[in-house]
């Protein structure tokens, strides 16, 4: 989740958010039980076990927020509709900002979302052990045909995608609301007026190093498309595309 | 648009150059690997190419089998292979192509169906054969055939030439595809 800043930002009280946060929670409903851990030196740990009127907290499926106060950015686990927008009150008041808005950014890998989301994914590491890529065999028997064709695509790809390590993500999920287009003239599916709803999901263990690969491997046409390498820098993995 | 001749140059003394086109490198690599570790009397180059037609600036030897191969796991290499086989002349086909498919052993990776490259191959009048280059066993006993049909196709073995090869193998054939 990332907020709009206001005007000027108070020095963080940390004691002032803790009680500020119980109090909205508690207030809205009674029964919750939060609990705080200063884990590391700029970030708060916050773990929510939810209940209702009636019923205690159920300790065994908490929310666990983390939020780094010198940013805009609080972190959730939890994707339960139904306390999301208190959630959402509850850090934004507390923290003092105006409003709070959810990115389209889902991972299992807590670093890789810190990494994506303050712009630190482009850091190259100390150890310059450059990983050549392995064509250069020494069999002089074997030659290459495509040399300048391979060299394009590693080219075109370490543009798109940087010598680095890539963020570590597992989905990348596109929505499609487009109008059916193809090849062929006719057929029913080209006539609709309407969109066709579309769901197309890339999952794997590391995404953006398989799709790194793809092109290398030549199991893709270099460039790839944009929709596919713009995933760290727009900061979203969860696409809604429509017709403009 | 340059077109791939055979016999359009010299041989080389005592060598048989051979053209792997496909579009995965890897593979290509793994299987030349294997070819080249066949001992053989004559020496062996293996060419390797992601798609035709060639870089035409490039002295190279005579080639002597094109070997196309197809990954089952990806329309991209069967692209690959179709596109590039408009740029082989058509007196290639006596003999000096022959198709690989290789991923049917992964069943649920499969894209492409079978039939698919039964029928490429048909049409082409051209072998094929089936194996997963990714076992090791397997892509040494594909090496094997691959270097002998290789050196037939160079004129190394006496007494069978690449077109006498070719017949003896189609009469081991299935009925052809559209009766599949």
């Amino acid at each position: 989740m990332s907020k709009e800043p206001d005007e000027d930002v108070d020095l963080f009280d940390m004691e002032q958010f803790k009680r500020s946060f119980k109090k909205i929670l508690q207030r809205a409903l009674k029964n919750v039980t939060i609990s705080f851990r200063d884990a590391e030196e700029n970030a708060i740990w916050i773990r929510i076990a939810w209940g209702t009127q009636c019923t205690k907290p159920n300790q065994y499926k908490p929310t666990y927020v983390v939020h780094y106060p010198q940013t805009p950015y609080a972190f959730t686990s939890s994707r339960l509709k139904s306390i999301m927008p208190l959630l959402g009150q509850a850090l934004t008041v507390a923290s003092k900002h105006h409003q709070i808005v959810k990115m389209d950014l889902r991972s299992r890998h807590l670093d890789s979302l810190k990494a994506i989301v303050f712009k630190q994914y482009d850091q190259t590491f100390e150890n310059h052990n450059s990983t050549t890529p392995l064509q250069e065999r020494l069999d002089s028997r074997i030659i290459h045909e495509n040399k300048v064709e391979n060299e394009r695509v590693q080219r075109i790809t370490q543009e798109s995608f940087g010598d680095y390590p890539q963020p570590q993500l597992e989905f990348a999920q596109y929505k499609l609301e487009t109008k059916f287009k193809s090849d062929l003239n006719g057929g029913i599916l080209a006539e609709r007026k309407e969109p066709l709803r579309c769901l197309i999901k890339f999952s794997s263990p590391h995404l953006l190093e398989a799709l790194k690969s793809l092109a290398p491997a030549g199991i893709a046409d270099a460039p790839l498309s944009p929709l596919l390498t713009c995933i760290p820098n727009k900061g979203m993995n969860y696409f809604k595309i429509r017709d403009k | 648009m340059s077109v791939l001749r055979p016999l359009d140059k010299l041989p080389g003394l005592n060598t048989a150059t051979v053209l792997l086109v496909g579009s995965e490198d890897a593979l290509l690599q793994q299987l030349a690997d294997s070819m080249l570790k066949e001992d053989c009397a004559s020496e062996l180059r293996v060419h390797l190419a992601k798609a035709l037609p060639l870089p035409s600036n490039v002295n190279r030897p005579r080639i002597d089998l094109i070997v196309f191969v197809i990954n089952l796991h990806s329309k991209y290499s069967l692209q690959h292979v179709e596109e590039s086989l408009h740029h082989v002349d058509a007196s290639f086909f006596l003999g000096r192509v022959c198709f690989l498919g290789t991923g049917a052993g992964q069943e649920h990776h499969c894209i492409l169906h079978r039939n698919t490259v039964l029928k490429l191959a048909h049409t082409y009048r051209s072998p094929l054969f089936f194996c997963d280059l990714e076992v090791e066993d397997f892509r040494a006993t594909m090496a094997q055939r691959l270097v002998r049909m290789l050196l037939i196709c160079a004129g190394h073995v006496r007494g069978v030439s690449a077109l006498n090869l070719l017949s003896l193998l189609r009469t081991s054939e299935t009925p052809p595809p559209e009766e599949l």
